[in-house]
């Protein structure tokens, strides 16, 4: 095996020491040079002119005259593009799950109503002198309104569509995911499972502080 | 018991050959039909709450507006157009020979089967046994079909599939959120062999229409009321008096909800055409000299069709030809079983009768055709002439039928060893149950039943019963 020389390591120290000395050397006239452009009072056009002379290349007199911060501007918003990137930091990427959750809400309870989409299907009776096509209605609610309409249903489905449009104001109002649900539930359980009828917008209210 | 006659009355006219007078003054006195009127009530209440699934648009009732107040299976074939529906039948008087109709009665039928045979003298078309279709009778369809020449006729089938298309097109016309409409669930007699069963699926194919489901039209019309879960019904009848044919059907509802049809009877020679053609043939018989003479005149005049179809549309009535009569005697028949029932319901009210059966009539006008002397063909050259009828001369007429409307309920419940007694429900289905006569029949069979299934129109029930089995 062959070994390096002495020597030339001797070398390499010293090249990386001298190199280091360089480097710092150039961050010192950089600093020196930004702490000379003064941040509180505009600057002067003359000096911003001998300034531009004496800078090196990445700083740009556009920047310098439009404003004086730019170069911090440039840090900050590159720091909310990180901070947007990263979901760990919330954003709107925190809050999909939560409208995925609402979706499939939204269609659950349209598929509760009845609510099948466009129908493909018909009853057809065809008689010997009279043929007769029936289409069912695409959703059971459609028969609100109507004089056959079962007063306790209305009121059951009103409450529930009260539920949720408080409940989007809840969500536009906390972006706290999870939470929502929580009046929806309750209206649910006290309609379905405990029978007790109380005004959607009084239990909505008091779910709102959340 | 709703029963508008004594019980005396319906005896006499269903075991006599000399037709009974129907009288208006055996009514229910005011007190009951206060009752009958509050169980009604209830009764319509009950259905919307315990079959909350009925939410069914009809189409039907949505093209009221429209005119187009029933689909009829009438079909016009001219090398050109085809048309159906109402359209169909307004052009009947004038188109006799090429407006086909009672298809069902053939469909799928062999060409020697007895009801081509039936059929063939009923209507002014000609049906014959198709030459040209292949010679394996197990296996074709389109055995029979209808001439109206000799080098222009259709199947069965093909007319089927021109009306189901039509159906479908209206409503996607309806509302475009059935523009999409490709499959039915579909109701079929269930008195129906495997090649009329398959003759009808092979229509709705031709009408590009998947069948998803098949039911016996007496287990729709039993669905449709919501029996099947009902609490305490285990035999329900349903009488399915139609325009062509009668059909009873005696159905076993298990306790899991499943619906068998235990029996079936029927008349496949009565129906509400039949009132029509009796009633129409009174009257012909009554005006005797009047039809002659215009017969006379038709023959001088040689008019064609389309004149005096023209005239007869713009004057808004019936020619006063054969046919146009007995089309006639169709609206005697709905507006006098209407007058007949308002004037029940509205004396029973007032808690007097005063009317009698004499009292109780209809008139319309038909147009006549021209007189011979005149060549000119101005619509207002034609004179008209009125054809008035009343309730007793109506009852005179049809009374050979009602003792035949009763026969097979009897036949049907013999067949599987029941008495009338153990029936739980009885579902009135068909346009020729809306007559009161009827219904008073089929109720005096039935006296532990309080009340008939009769509240949704027994030309949708069907329908509705097809519809509300749909996933």
């Amino acid at each position: 095996m062959c070994r390096p020389n002495e020597d030339d390591t001797k070398h390499t120290k010293e090249r990386s020491k001298s190199r280091s000395q360089s480097i710092e050397q150039n961050d010192k006239e950089n600093s020196s040079r930004t702490s000379e452009t003064p941040s509180t009072s505009p600057p002067e056009t003359t000096n911003i002119n001998t300034n531009t002379q004496r800078r090196s290349k990445f700083v740009k007199e556009t920047n310098l005259r439009k404003s004086p911060n730019g170069i911090q501007k440039k840090k900050k918003k590159k720091k909310k593009k990180k901070e947007n990137d990263n979901s760990n930091n919330g954003g709107i990427m925190s809050i999909l799950p939560s409208l995925g959750l609402v979706v499939v809400g939204i269609f659950a309870f349209m598929a509760k109503r009845g609510f099948r989409g466009r129908p493909t299907t018909a009853g057809i009776d065809l008689g010997t002198t009279n043929s007769v096509i029936c289409v069912q209605k695409p959703s059971k609610s459609g028969m609100i309104g109507t004089s056959k309409v079962d007063p306790a249903r209305f009121v059951c489905s009103l409450d529930l569509m009260l539920s949720f449009f408080f409940f989007f104001i809840l969500l536009a109002k906390t972006h706290i995911s999870g939470l929502f649900l929580i009046p929806i539930i309750s209206q649910w359980v006290l309609l379905n499972v405990l029978v007790i009828h109380i005004p959607t917008p009084l239990l909505s209210l008091l779910w709102y502080p959340f | 018991m709703v029963s508008f006659l004594n019980s005396t009355e319906l005896e006499a006219l269903l075991h006599s050959d000399t037709p009974a007078k129907f009288s208006t003054s055996n009514l229910p006195t005011p007190t009951k039909l206060y009752e009958h009127l509050i169980s009604d009530i209830q009764h319509y209440y009950d259905i919307v709450l315990s079959i909350p699934n009925i939410s069914i648009q009809s189409i039907k009732d949505q093209y009221e507006s429209l005119k187009e107040k029933a689909l009829n299976s009438h079909e016009r074939r001219t090398p050109m157009n085809v048309y159906v529906g109402t359209k169909a039948k307004k052009r009947m008087d004038t188109h006799s020979k090429h407006t086909f109709y009672h298809s069902k009665r053939v469909i799928g039928r062999s060409h020697n089967d007895p009801s081509i045979e039936e059929l063939r003298h009923e209507v002014p078309f000609h049906v014959q046994h198709n030459l040209t279709s292949e010679e394996d009778e197990y296996y074709n369809m389109e055995q029979v079909v209808f001439h109206s020449t000799e080098s222009d006729y259709v199947s069965p089938i093909t007319i089927s599939s021109h009306i189901l298309q039509y159906l479908i097109d209206l409503a996607a016309q309806f509302s475009p959120t059935y523009s999409s409409l490709s499959s039915a669930v579909i109701a079929i007699p269930a008195e129906f062999t495997v090649y009329q069963r398959q003759a009808t699926m092979q229509a709705f194919a031709r009408a590009g229409i998947k069948v998803t489901r098949i039911l016996e039209e007496p287990t729709a019309a039993a669905l449709a009321y919501g029996l099947d879960q009902k609490q305490g019904v285990e035999h329900v009848l349903v009488y399915d008096f139609g325009g062509g044919t009668l059909d009873v059907s005696v159905l076993r509802i298990s306790p899991d909800g499943f619906v068998d049809v235990m029996a079936s009877s029927g008349d496949s020679n009565l129906g509400g055409v039949d009132f029509d053609t009796i009633v129409g043939d009174y009257l012909l018989a009554r005006d005797e000299a009047f039809m002659l003479k215009q017969e006379k005149d038709d023959d001088h005049n040689g008019l064609p069709e389309s004149a005096l179809e023209e005239c007869a549309a713009k004057r808004f009535m019936h020619p006063c030809t054969e046919t146009g009569i007995r089309t006639m005697s169709e609206q005697f028949k709905i507006e006098l079983s209407t007058k007949y029932s308002d004037l029940i319901e509205s004396s029973s009210l007032s808690g007097s009768l005063e009317s009698k059966d004499d009292e109780i009539y209809v008139e319309q006008s038909c147009l006549q055709h021209r007189p011979s002397d005149q060549k000119s063909n101005d619509c207002s050259t034609y004179t008209t002439h009125t054809l008035k009828l009343t309730l007793a001369e109506y009852n005179s007429a049809t009374s050979s039928l009602y003792p035949r409307s009763v026969t097979p309920i009897r036949k049907a419940l013999e067949n599987i060893n029941m008495a009338p007694s153990d029936i739980d429900e009885v579902v009135m289905v068909g346009g020729t149950t809306r007559m009161p006569q009827i219904r008073s029949l089929v109720s005096l069979e039935f006296p532990q039943i309080q009340e008939l299934n009769t509240e949704i129109d027994p030309d949708l029930t069907v329908a509705y019963g097809a519809a509300s089995v749909i996933d």
